[in-house]
């Protein structure tokens, strides 16, 4: 019963378990639940990845810390020896939806306090908990169904298991009676090699840091991006905006590498944003230009991180970027400094107006070095090029002529057979011969 | 920038009458908030244009003690650039300022100077910054307390000059309403009409769409600073030249301003319309002539002359005639 002058506003389950999970895909459920476990890894072994990119004291991730996933039409299942939680924890923070204070002071992937329950919710309709730190156990199932039709918000813990269910300190989270469309996409082969190869990219820092993820049996393995080097130096820029340090590194792709690149953002090493080529990262804003073929070789890199977790620019789900911060906008403004001049390189390099110039770049990129973003020094630099002084000793001419002229001219020369091309080196040299 | 002409190669900075004007209006402005708006000029960083004549440096130094400088260049002359670096404190940087501005060091006070000789329209038709992309780039990242300030063309026609001798009156002025769609479009949210690209019309449009853009750029700045113009003019010693330029600072500073009395100089102007700077040629003969007649508060209607000057141009000379220079030619 609510009283006359109430209005209702209490937070529905349907809206946790039906709506929230419509904002997330599956990939970014799976990401969130690995955010969690690694999560608990950073904060129990003062993890941090940055120096991998910009230099100094690397504590690595110890061999006995992993990830294991396993994905089949019938379950979900994340095995981590991470740290665990505590029974402490559990009872009154882990679980709560939303976070009751500021995430601030360490390092760390976990701040909204959504992720893990809007997973369980994306997922299925059957969760099994268990954790286990020192001495102690504990398990919860959490059955969707009847939790939602309860009055109460609060899980239960069920029996303790036994200490040896779990070999080594860490969490394993159980997912059963998958939804009907989850269960089905999980049936796809594609579908988990895009979920591995997402993995690889998001958590590339972690991984080269030393911890070992595995999906249904097979170990994640993951490459940085590289950088076009030697003639070429890539620009990198360190600021500091509101106790969030910001590292820029902008560059060319090699050669071989045409895929277009755009921009990769990563928030305490972890990847928000690949390959972006949109308004988000600048592309097409004022008066910078729209992602075109002609910038497949940008390549930048854009590293957040800070201990002041809610300072960082993601999103709930990690996927996007709350573009409005202002440490965005400090680093947005930068990266379009930094990127300027490579553009402008890039532009003159592009074919249609001087064919000379198109050669300049891919000799450039020819005579270059391709080295990953972590053999880069760390010094801060603006972008340059050195081009050779010499410009090419061969150039092209080309023009147009009536068919029958040309035809003609064939035909003086004796076979008509002979390809335009030869036809215009041979009027050419004529010329030459008789002029000069 | 290949297209363009060098203007070194145009003309002697120094003996253009309306620009040494504004070089030293500048100078006296800079001083004038120095002592009245309690920013300490000498500890800042000068960064212009120096052009082989360095001629800005060589005044900012001598007048404004200013010693931490930074010449960019984008000619590649770097040798006749060294050879004529009056002080050796001067940091050359050789490059366009938009491949300069990435390696600058923006952690500390800055004077700038941005005293470009082509329009707004130069830029992506180039494959090169526009002056409002460059505007962008640093309003966006200086330190609160700096000065920036922008000079600019302001005539109807192409910074492109090729292009501009090439085309036909009427496809020089379309080309020219479509560069400058694509360069200030997006900051003024709006079509840019045809009837402004006259030559009267163009200082006020020029002065509009930088201020907007520094105004803009400013909010985004994230030392939560905005931006305070204060002067904004145009003068002419052959091209019309705009000159817009603030302070960059916290909003709070907005009242030590208005109480320092820079608003009720001679050269400021806070609105969008820019006030209008020209000094008329005179002989050294005229110049001395006139000098010996001004009185405390000299007005031109009290001026009986031996020869002709239109009121206008005496009233303007009357304005500037403390830092109007004298040349004379001189065997060294």
């Amino acid at each position: 019963m609510i009283k006359e002058n109430e209005i209702l506003a209490e937070p529905q389950k349907t809206f946790f378990i039906d709506m929230l999970t419509r904002d997330i895909g599956i990939t970014e459920s799976i990401l969130d639940l690995i955010d969690n476990s690694i999560h608990s890894l950073i904060r129990k072994k003062n993890i941090d990845v940055m120096p991998i990119i910009t230099g100094g004291y690397q504590r690595k991730i110890s061999k006995d810390n992993s990830i294991q996933i396993k994905i089949d039409d019938s379950k979900f299942s994340i095995l981590d020896t991470c740290g665990g939680i505590s029974r402490e924890s559990a009872r009154n923070g882990v679980f709560l939806f939303g976070r009751s204070e500021k995430e601030r002071g360490k390092l760390g992937l976990g701040l909204y306090g959504v992720g893990m329950k809007r997973a369980f919710f994306k997922l299925g309709k059957l969760i099994k908990i268990i954790s286990k730190v020192d001495h102690n156990i504990f398990q919860i199932t959490i059955n969707v169904d009847k939790w939602k039709n309860s009055k109460s918000w609060s899980f239960a813990f069920d029996p303790d298991p036994s200490i040896d269910t779990l070999d080594q300190f860490g969490t394993m989270i159980e997912i059963k009676k998958l939804n009907p469309q989850i269960s089905k996409l999980f049936n796809i082969p594609s579908i988990i090699k895009e979920i591995s190869d997402r993995v690889a990219e998001a958590y590339m820092l972690f991984i080269k840091n030393g911890l070992h993820i595995t999906i249904n049996g097979e170990t994640v393995e993951s490459e940085f991006p590289s950088f076009a080097v030697k003639r070429i130096t890539p620009a990198r820029k360190t600021l500091h905006v509101d106790r969030v340090k910001i590292s820029i590194i902008a560059g060319l792709a090699p050669l071989e590498s045409r895929t277009p690149h755009g921009w990769y953002v990563f928030c305490n090493g972890r990847m928000i944003l690949n390959h972006d080529q949109t308004r988000f990262t600048g592309w097409g804003t004022d008066r910078f230009p729209q992602f075109h073929s002609k910038y497949n070789h940008f390549i930048g890199q854009v590293y957040f991180s800070s201990t002041f977790l809610d300072r960082l620019p993601w999103d709930t789900t990690k996927s996007r970027l709350v573009t409005e911060t202002p440490v965005y906008q400090a680093a947005l403004n930068e990266m379009k400094i930094q990127a300027r001049p490579i553009i402008n390189t890039l532009s003159k390099f592009y074919p249609s107006q001087t064919e000379e110039e198109e050669m300049l770049g891919k000799e450039l990129l020819q005579d270059s070095e391709s080295v990953t973003v972590d053999k880069l020094p760390y010094k801060d630099v603006a972008f340059g090029i050195k081009m050779k002084k010499s410009p090419p000793s061969e150039i092209t001419i080309s023009y147009k002529k009536p068919r029958s002229e040309v035809d003609r001219a064939k035909k003086a020369m004796g076979n008509k057979h002979v390809s335009n091309r030869k036809i215009g080196e041979f009027t050419f040299e004529y010329f030459l011969d008789k002029e000069t | 920038m290949e297209h363009l002409e060098e203007s070194f190669e145009k003309f002697n900075y120094s003996v253009r009458p309306s620009k040494q004007v504004e070089r030293k209006l500048l100078m006296e402005s800079l001083h004038f908030l120095g002592h009245k708006a309690n920013l300490s000029i000498r500890d800042y960083t000068y960064l212009g244009f120096g052009s082989i004549y360095y001629t800005d440096f060589i005044l900012f130094h001598r007048y404004l003690y200013i010693d931490k400088m930074i010449c960019v260049e984008s000619a590649d002359i770097p040798r006749r650039m060294r050879f004529n670096r009056p002080y050796k404190f001067i940091k050359l940087k050789m490059g366009k300022i938009s491949e300069v501005i990435p390696d600058i060091n923006f952690n500390c006070k800055y004077v700038i100077w941005l005293d470009y000789d082509y329009g707004l329209d130069f830029g992506p038709n180039d494959n090169e910054s526009s002056i409002l992309d460059d505007i962008d780039a640093i309003s966006g990242k200086l330190y609160p307390g700096s000065i920036l300030i922008v000079t600019a063309e302001a005539e109807p026609r192409l910074s492109n000059f090729k292009e501009n001798s090439r085309l036909s009156d009427t496809k020089r002025i379309s080309q020219l309403q479509s560069r400058l769609q694509e360069t200030c479009g997006s900051i003024l949210h709006s079509k840019i009409p045809k009837n402004i690209l006259i030559r009267k019309e163009m200082p006020g449009f020029i002065s509009k769409t930088m201020i907007a853009q520094m105004t803009a750029s400013t909010a985004m700045n994230h030392h939560n600073v905005v931006f305070h113009q204060i002067a904004n003019y145009v003068y002419a010693d052959g091209a019309q030249m705009v000159t817009v330029g603030g302070i960059i600072d916290k909003a709070q500073k907005a009242s030590e301003l208005r109480l320092s009395g820079i608003y009720e100089q001679v050269f400021a102007e806070k609105g969008n319309k820019p006030k209008k700077i020209s000094v008329p040629p005179l002989t050294i003969r005229e110049k001395e002539s006139i000098d010996s007649k001004i009185s405390k508060f000299p007005n031109s209607a009290q001026f009986k002359l031996n020869f002709e000057l239109k009121p206008e141009l005496l009233n303007n000379y009357l304005k500037y005639y403390k830092h109007y220079p004298s040349f004379h030619e001189s065997l060294m």
